[in-house]
């Protein structure tokens, strides 16, 4: 899983890499377009384009039958009737070609939360840091240890937290790139990379979570390896500030930024590719 | 060369002739190349000054006065800075620009329960009679709004700058709140000062969280102590926010105010904890500042969160700083009063609107409140002096970084930056530099004896900095618009109206500290006091109950006068230096906004606290045992601001409505005939 999450985070990098002198909204638009077009082109493949067509043939039948029926109650009740049965159909046809587009689309948009959720630290800016341990654990190892180096300033003492079983430091980096914080337990050490960058318009991969061994985790935080399964470690969280992409003044999120591009690509774009919904 | 230059240029010619033909001193730069500074030290004295010019301490203000001059500066009267500036950006009076006092009072009152109801000076809220709202079970969503309107008359002298396309940037200066936008082709910033609101609308509240505060939270002036207990090592509270303007009034006739939930840890052992505040989480060491964090207090409409992430007003945000005060034994956080946050301000802050996003952007978050510097925590335990002092070193560091600004992007046309933690930090530790002062801590001994002179010493410093940038054909005038004085021994004129018979109380009504005139008989009452200099006749068909008819009132006036400036000390001394008839200083004053009297106390005296808001306590002279113990709200001859200028002053006694007038002078704008000051510089006068 590692493996696969490093391959798919370097192929990411290398598609912004592309990108990278247009605005992080430009690009979000971008690919959602591009996300939009090979979504339809999927569709149209892995559906069943006779059938959605014969549907959607009857379902327009039903509305024309309701309005020249319209002072016959049963009538109007029956096209109704056939109406929703039409719409249903319509939508299991378009079952399989969602649930094979479901994990890459998930994959997806993992790799653009990774970039336009959060942005990176800026140089000297403080930041909280969470090591969360296995609760077996938590008397054994709650004073673990957090030193400064030369690239991170440790400010506060460790704050343990017995309730969620997590310790916290507030870290400051001291220069403009990528710093790695470290701690050694039970004769191993344990890192986390700390995203600093000195350019705070460029798009980057920000590794918030260093994830543990559950595939979830995994799945939603492949910027790092996961940590030893055999150690105390469950987790480590670096807190960095959302990213903002605002769309035409508004503070749109920008996972809907990009669900409404890719719809809108996908219905533009339509006729050309012969597709049916 | 752009438009603009090109039209300044063109627009210029006529004012630099007319500069040219005044004499020897005429600027080598076009008026539209001129660059004026103007920068402001609230409550700087002039005595004090000079003291530390003469010992070397102030080098800069030195090398200021050896260039141009250094002189005292005639302040208004009353010497508050809600009227001194109104003063200075007017170039006129009271009697054009009608602010008195911090407080004054609406005798149209439609509250029944009042005679009169107080407001401030400078700045209200005003609901139109017809404003309209739909009513949805407990909800009330309103249809139309309220507007600030800001209650300072006058044309302020940057209007005339815009208007002949001169650039013109106004930080912080005072009862500017909302600041207008001047019409006319110059550009035109300003960020409002003293007089803007917090986020609930006041002067600002705090919050300590604490054990020791009971249960239910005790509210004290200027902010409230809220009970936080841990339980293992874990706790939470609610943040008092604005009143909840989607709700209706409940049976009282109050609206409730919205909350937001602050959630602690504490580390068991160590000196430090994480705190959380509107999905925002810091860690803070003991005695450690938290930056800028923004709080959010939610109507509690149905889908609030989602409307307001998309920008629907169901919420309002505002922003706090934390002081982790203690962890162990007792955890107490500080959170400071909720300022307006300059990224989405939700009240009009600056002019134009996006200009404090843009400081914000440039700088950081800042202290957005009219008055950030928190004396009522000091006064009321929630922070100590060191506390308080270094919550003043993150105000200025603020203003300095935007001072630093300011002047790397100035250009030309007129700079006006004003600093107010002078004045704080005098207010609060001139007793340590006073050692007859009966609010000392003789356990403090002399530990903040040079508080004071260190604010002197950093205004030198900054003054340092803008030697260092300005051109030898700028002009720079600092200055102050007043100084300051010992705060000894407070006077309740109240009770003293009460004691002589001029103030009546309703039967079984005692000496009490309730503010607000409570127990008084109006019906038999003929003055009363207000804010801080004010005496007010109960003049017939002004106020509610007014009894003083008009053929009474110049006799009232001079018995109150006559008995007032007879008023001693226990020790002789008179309590009050001069009485001043507002009709005569200032001929223009609005009779239904300005005191009668104005009272001008006598150095090291000055209207008790209680006076303020109309309490009648038993005594009428009290020692001052508040922190708050320097002041300059006496008469106004004895607490003079001071001037320094780069250019020769050429005019006797100068005073602060001669600033505005001289600014003008200086970009060969003629003086408007509502500006009765003068121009400090002759030579470039063009009047």
């Amino acid at each position: 899983m590692d493996t696969f999450n490093l391959t798919l985070t370097r192929a990411a990098d290398w598609v912004f890499g592309w990108c990278q002198r247009l605005s992080p909204l430009a690009t979000l638009l971008l690919l959602s377009a591009v996300a939009g077009v090979a979504m339809a082109v999927v569709f149209r493949v892995s559906s069943n384009q006779r059938a959605i067509k014969a549907a959607v043939d009857r379902s327009r039948a039903q509305v024309l039958a309701i309005n020249l029926f319209g002072h016959d109650p049963r009538a109007i009740f029956a096209s109704f009737a056939q109406l929703l049965r039409y719409t249903g159909l319509r939508l299991s046809y378009s079952l399989p070609p969602m649930l094979l587009m479901l994990i890459p689309f998930t994959l997806l948009l993992v790799q653009l939360a990774m970039r336009y959720e959060h942005q990176p630290l800026a140089g000297g800016e403080s930041t909280i840091v969470k090591l969360e341990l296995a609760p077996e654990a938590w008397s054994d190892h709650q004073r673990v240890a957090l030193k400064s180096s030369p690239q991170v300033k440790v400010e506060t003492p460790a704050l343990r937290d017995a309730t969620e079983h997590a310790v916290y430091w507030r870290v400051r980096p001291l220069g403009s790139t990528p710093a790695v914080l470290a701690w050694q337990i039970d004769g191993q050490t344990i890192e986390k990379r700390l995203d600093v960058s000195g350019d705070d318009v460029a798009l980057s991969a920000v590794g918030v979570r260093r994830p543990g061994r559950g595939i979830v985790d995994r799945l939603l935080y492949p910027a790092e390896p996961a940590l030893p399964a055999a150690g105390p470690v469950r987790g480590i969280e670096v807190q960095h500030a959302p990213r903002q992409t605002p769309l035409f003044g508004l503070d749109v999120p920008w996972w809907l930024t990009f669900v409404l591009g890719s719809i809108v690509a996908a219905l533009l774009l339509r006729p050309i590719l012969r597709v049916r919904y | 060369m752009r438009r603009r230059d090109f039209v300044k240029l063109i627009g210029s010619t006529g004012a630099a002739t007319m500069l040219a033909g005044c004499g020897s001193s005429a600027p080598h730069a076009s008026a539209s190349s001129r660059r004026v500074y103007l920068v402001a030290f609230d409550g700087l004295d002039p005595r004090i000054a000079k003291t530390l010019m003469d010992a070397g301490k102030l080098p800069n203000f030195a090398k200021l006065a050896g260039r141009g001059g250094f002189s005292k500066l005639r302040t208004s009267m009353p010497p508050h800075t809600p009227v001194a500036f109104s003063n200075i950006v007017t170039g006129a009076d009271p009697g054009l620009h009608q602010i008195f006092d911090f407080i004054h009072r609406d005798v149209d009152t439609h509250d029944s329960r009042l005679a009169i109801r107080p407001h401030f000076s400078t700045a209200e809220v005003q609901v139109p009679e017809n404003a309209r709202s739909l009513s949805l079970g407990s909800w009330k969503l309103p249809l139309s709004g309220g507007e600030t309107m800001q209650l300072r008359r006058g044309k302020p002298f940057w209007d005339y700058l815009i208007e002949r396309n001169i650039d013109a940037t106004v930080y912080y200066v005072p009862s500017n709140y909302p600041t207008e936008m001047p019409e006319g082709p110059g550009r035109f910033r300003a960020i409002s000062g003293m007089g803007t609101p917090d986020l609930s609308g006041g002067y600002g509240e705090f919050t300590l969280l604490t054990p020791s505060a009971p249960r239910a939270g005790r509210e004290v002036g200027g902010g409230r102590f809220v009970f936080l207990s841990m339980l293992s090592h874990r706790g939470s509270a609610e943040l008092l926010g604005p009143a909840n303007y989607l709700h209706q009034p409940d049976e009282s006739g109050r609206v409730p105010r919205m909350t937001s939930r602050v959630d602690v840890v504490r580390d068991p052992t160590a000196p430090v904890a994480k705190i959380s505040l509107s999905g925002s989480t810091v860690v803070l060491k003991e005695g450690e500042w938290s930056d800028w964090l923004e709080v959010v207090f939610h109507t509690g409409l149905p889908g609030s969160s989602v409307f307001h992430s998309f920008g629907a007003a169901t919420a309002v945000a505002g922003t706090v700083r934390l002081f982790l005060k203690q962890v162990h034994p007792k955890f107490e956080l500080y959170v400071s009063p909720i300022n307006i946050d300059p990224l989405r301000p939700a009240s009009p802050i600056s002019v134009p609107e996006t200009f404090a996003r843009q400081l914000a952007e440039r700088h950081g978050r800042f202290h957005t409140l009219g008055i950030p510097e928190d004396t009522k925590a000091l006064s009321r335990g929630a922070l100590s002096e060191e506390e308080f002092l270094s919550q003043t070193h993150l105000v200025l560091d603020e203003r300095i970084e935007q001072f630093r600004g300011a002047l790397s992007e100035f250009r030309s046309g007129c700079l006006f930056f004003y600093f107010g933690d002078t004045d704080l930090v005098q207010h609060m530790f001139w007793r340590d530099r006073d050692p007859e002062h009966p609010g000392r801590d003789p356990q403090q001994g002399d530990r903040f004896a040079e508080v004071v002179e260190e604010v002197y010493l950093k205004a030198d410093s900054l003054v340092g900095e803008l030697l260092d940038h300005a051109r030898d054909d700028d002009t720079i005038l600092v200055f102050s618009d007043h100084g300051f004085t010992t705060f000894r021994r407070g006077f309740n004129l109240n009770t003293w109206l009460r004691d002589n018979g001029f103030l009546a109380v309703k039967p079984g009504s005692g000496y009490s500290d309730a503010e607000m005139f409570v127990g008084t008989d109006w019906a038999k009452s003929r003055a009363y006091g207000l804010g801080l200099n004010g005496l007010y006749l109960n003049a017939a068909g002004r106020e509610k109950h007014g009894i003083v008819k008009s053929g009474e009132r110049a006799s009232a006036l001079a018995e109150l006068r006559e008995k007032l400036l007879a008023v001693r000390d226990v020790d002789g001394t008179p309590v009050v230096d001069r009485i001043d008839l507002v009709e005569e200083l200032y001929p223009g004053a609005d009779a239904r906004i300005a005191p009668d009297l104005l009272v001008g106390y006598n150095d090291g005296y000055r209207a008790a606290w209680g006076t303020v808001l109309g309490a009648m306590p038993a005594n009428q002279l009290e020692d001052n045992l508040d922190r708050w113990s320097g002041d300059h709200s006496i008469a106004a001859n004895l607490v003079p601001g001071m001037l320094l200028s780069n250019q020769p002053l050429t005019v006797e006694s100068p005073s602060i409505s001669d600033i505005a007038p001289t600014v003008l002078a200086l970009f060969g704008v003629a003086r408007p005939s509502t500006m009765t000051g003068r121009t400090l510089f002759h030579a470039r006068s063009t009047t």
